[in-house]
């Protein structure tokens, strides 16, 4: 089972890289194409600020963007199975260490990005978050081997309590990941003049990357507060300034600004979208803090 | 370079114009420009500089006003969170002080010193700007508070038009209302406007709006009107006060910090070590007692360990009121008092005889819970007073099997004068060895273990967790119930009907998503569309394109 997660997940990665690369060339083909189309559009559409509607057009859907949605697919189905063989490897779920905790973030970030492609019909996401998600494959494949091995949990660790806690964190983790991938596209995404064809217009832009917030922000309360009680329930204490959950409370305050600064109208556009970028990056930071924040949560031999 | 605009470009122009909030808002809307329940006041209003000089009164008004609009601003808001998440960022950063130094001066001095070789002649600054005890310091706190602050202000300035909002909406709007607006249509039905209306009303339920009028317009009121009906249906109308609750909560957790350290009658004692078989008085308004019946560890074959508990019998006035083994992740608790196993180590049985009478001094397992610096660098140490506790014994053990000064079953003991810190004498003792010094023979009698606890009661924890649940329950409604409302003015155009549409929304809640579907209803029931705003239509592209 060791064996079959570490196999799960190199395929995964690889499938997603292919992934990526489906998407790239849709991305790129979409810039063709969709010239052609606001060309059309310029023709039949007046200047005023309705369009009259003539007969729909129904587009054909690129070939690039379907390759690359079955192969994400699969992709997600080998990082299921990795964390699936991991879990019945060690008997628990797996989120005891960076390993374990780094394999389910991958897969957290590879579904939600389906699932958020799905909703608002984007497949251009899937040329920013691939990327994501192959760099943390990568990143994962090269962690000390000592890491795959399977050791048991020590005795704090064992609550249910910490199992939802780490759960929910991959999650919120995953899609603030997206929103991310949604921040840059906006920002690369010209703000008057010509927008550039390959890209979604900023609306929409600005919609995924609010909806990943709206999605994250309360999983990263419900984080903070699982952690809090199994800290009042093991150490007696529901906050204690430990470095880790005090970068994850940097992290959910960073998104709490962010909620405010897209309903202002002077701070939605370009400096929402940069707090966006900013929350991801402590995200990242919280993600790492192990290695050099130290406190309750150097666990697992990390 | 001057390029000529295509339609696609106006269309794109005005949408950016509107999104960045160049056009005039709405006036009869009531919503801020992208459809947002509450217009947030971006910049003060200045207030024209008053032809005479203002009176004394007057000054005192308007500077409050200029204060309570100060608190009013989100933009404050925001800086205020930002300097928060900056602050917290130095405090995962930098080294903290522990918890148990900042009461004692001497020692805190000792752990600033440790820093220079790291900070060299930065320490004392970044000491003096609280820096290593950044989650205490002054200035964190008083950021919180004038968080706190701007919470309440900005609450209570902004319920009122908000309740009013979500009880009085406008539903009967003239025609000029539907001209203007980020999400428009209009749809044109070949049937007469009584049936269209009812079509109209029928979609509407379907997409499971609540329908609140359905009117014919009086002839008359304006020209347009004969045979025309108006619309207004909405969802989730009460959601939006939910950021009320969330914002609420948010007070509460401060409240309930404060709660918990200085109004509640709240003990935390986190260094309270049992020795296995000793007793131990809990202290406070408590009568309580605390025995411990052993600590048990548990390791796993590679030496970590799998487990590790006490058996702890607790005694009230004497009787024994609870019993329970304690894990890590079971506690017991006693009328709020919580017992958590939280540390373990060695204890070290001391007797104690005066020379001249023979008479027992002192007799007891010494808990060695501390870390000593006098024989290596972390011994494990415990002390206990004698001679009214003028005097102090430290009793040390090695540090590890491999530790140079003490040998393993050895313990080292060490006597001060409490009044100076001056050492009399230091002894090293194997077990069942005595030594005699100034009168009294000191012997070391054996090694047990014993059970480290944390003892505490915090009331402030119940007021945070009705705080988590406010703000949770907050969020749930701003952002998962999404509040619409929607106009619609049914009139008769050549032979059949035209439906003007408009929408709104605080926080667009798929907005354009909604006007897309129910115009699809419409179209199937046998509409044209005729006109959409541009978000309606890039929503239907991006459909048209990836699939409905
Ligand atoms: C740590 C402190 C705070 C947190 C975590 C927080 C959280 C939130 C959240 C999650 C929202 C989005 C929900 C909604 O839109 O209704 C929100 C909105 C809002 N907050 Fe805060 N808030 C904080 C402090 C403040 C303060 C101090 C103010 C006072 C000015 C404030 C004013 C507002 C307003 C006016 C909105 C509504 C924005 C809109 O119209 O969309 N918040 N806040």
């Amino acid at each position: 089972m060791e064996k079959m997660n570490f196999y799960m997940l190199v395929a995964g990665t690889m499938t997603m890289a292919v992934a990526g690369g489906f998407y790239i060339w849709y991305v790129l083909a979409q810039g063709v194409l969709r010239r052609s189309v606001s060309a059309n559009m310029a023709n039949t559409a007046g200047g005023t600020s309705s369009v009259t509607m003539s007969e729909q057009v129904k587009q054909p859907r690129h070939p690039a963007a379907i390759y690359a949605q079955v192969v994400n697919w699969v992709g997600l189905v080998f990082l299921g199975l990795a964390v699936f063989a991991r879990w019945m490897a060690v008997g628990h779920a797996p989120y005891s260490n960076q390993y374990e905790f780094g394999t389910a973030f991958t897969f957290s970030i590879v579904l939600l990005g389906l699932i958020l492609m799905r909703q608002f019909r984007q497949p251009t996401l899937g040329a920013f978050i691939s990327p994501i998600a192959v760099a943390m494959g990568i990143y994962v494949l090269t962690l000390p081997i000592t890491l795959r091995q399977v050791s048991p949990l020590i005795p704090a660790l064992q609550n249910p309590i910490l199992t939802i806690h780490v759960g929910v964190a991959i999650v919120a983790y995953g899609i603030f990941a997206i929103g991310f991938a949604a921040a840059i596209m906006y920002l690369l995404q010209r703000d008057g003049g010509e927008k550039r064809t390959w890209l979604p217009s900023r609306a929409i832009l600005d919609d995924i990357g609010y909806r990943s917030v709206l999605i994250g922000f309360p999983l990263m309360i419900v984080v903070l507060v699982l952690g809090g009680v199994w800290a009042n329930i093991a150490w007696g204490a529901f906050w204690s300034w430990d470095p880790k959950e005090t970068a994850a409370l940097a992290t959910t305050l960073c998104y709490g600004v962010y909620l405010h600064a897209h309903s202002l109208k002077s701070w939605s556009g370009n400096r929402a979208a940069w707090l966006l970028v900013l929350g991801f990056a402590l995200t990242i930071f919280t993600f790492f803090g192990n290695y050099f924040l130290g406190g309750l949560h150097t666990y697992g031999g990390v | 370079m001057a390029t000529r605009l295509t339609g696609a470009d106006k269309r794109e122009e005005r949408r950016r114009r509107v999104a960045s909030g160049d056009m005039a808002a709405p006036a009869d809307s009531g919503y801020g420009i992208q459809g947002r329940a509450i217009p947030i006041e971006e910049k003060p209003h200045k207030t024209p500089p008053a032809p005479v000089a203002p009176t004394s009164q007057e000054r005192v008004s308007s500077f409050g006003e200029a204060l309570w609009r100060f608190f009013c601003s989100v933009r404050l808001a925001m800086t205020l969170i930002a300097l928060i998440v900056i602050a917290t960022l130095i405090g995962t950063l930098l080294i903290q002080m522990p918890p148990e130094l900042q009461g004692d001066p001497a020692s805190r001095t000792m752990w600033v010193k440790g820093l220079a070789p790291r900070f060299g002649d930065f320490t004392g600054i970044m000491y003096d700007l609280s820096l290593f005890n950044l989650f205490t310091s002054w200035w964190f706190k008083l950021l919180l508070l004038v968080l706190t602050l701007n919470i309440v202000v900005c609450t209570l300035n902004r319920f009122p038009k908000m309740w009013k909002q979500s009880t009085q909406t406008r539903m009967d709007v003239g025609p000029n209302f539907f001209t203007h607006g980020e999400y428009t249509a209009t749809i044109a039905l070949p049937v007469a406007p009584a049936a269209a209306e009812q079509q109209l009303a029928g979609v509407l339920k379907r997409r499971h709006l609540s329908v609140r009028l359905r009117q014919p317009i009086a002839a008359g009121k304006d020209q347009a009107a004969t045979g025309a009906y108006a619309v207004y249906a909405d969802r989730f109308r009460y959601m939006p006060l939910g950021t009320y609750l969330n914002h609420v909560g948010i007070v509460l957790i401060f409240i309930g910090a404060i709660w918990g350290t200085l109004l509640g009658n709240s003990i935390k004692i986190v260094d309270f070590a049992v020795p296995e078989g000793g007793d131990r008085a809990v202290g406070y308004d408590t009568n309580l007692m605390v025995h411990s019946n052993g600590f048990t560890e548990v390791d796993y074959p590679d030496g970590r360990p799998a487990d590790y508990y006490s058996d702890i019998v607790l005694y009230e006035n004497g009787k024994q009121v609870a019993q329970q083994r304690i894990r890590v992740n079971e506690p017991l608790e006693y009328k709020g008092i919580l017992f958590h196993q939280a540390f373990f180590g060695n204890a070290a049985d001391i007797k104690v005889t005066d020379d001249a009478s023979g008479a027992l001094v002192y007799q007891s397992s010494v808990s060695l819970a501390y870390r000593s610096q006098m024989y290596g660098p972390n011994n494990p140490m415990g002390s206990f007073s004698l001679a009214n506790g003028a005097i102090q014994v430290d009793v040390v053990e090695p540090a590890g099997p491999g530790d140079p000064s003490l040998r393993p079953g050895q313990v080292g003991l060490a006597m001060y004068r409490v009044t100076d810190d001056h050492q009399l004498w230091r002894e090293t003792l194997s077990q069942n060895q005595s030594v005699r010094q100034g009168g009294l023979t000191f012997t070391f009698l054996r090694e047990r273990q014993f059970s480290g606890l944390q003892v505490v009661r915090d009331h402030g924890v119940t007021v945070i967790f009705i705080a988590v649940a406010c703000i949770l329950t907050g969020l749930a409604l701003v952002f998962y119930f999404p509040s619409r409302r929607l106009w619609a003015r049914v009139e008769s155009d050549a032979g059949g009907a035209i439906i003007h549409l408009k929408g709104q929304a605080p926080r667009r809640a798929d907005l354009a998503r909604e006007m897309m579907r129910i115009a699809e209803h419409l179209k199937a029931g046998g509409a044209t569309i005729h006109a959409e705003s541009p978000a309606i239509i890039e929503q239907r592209e991006l459909f048209a394109e990836m699939g409905g």
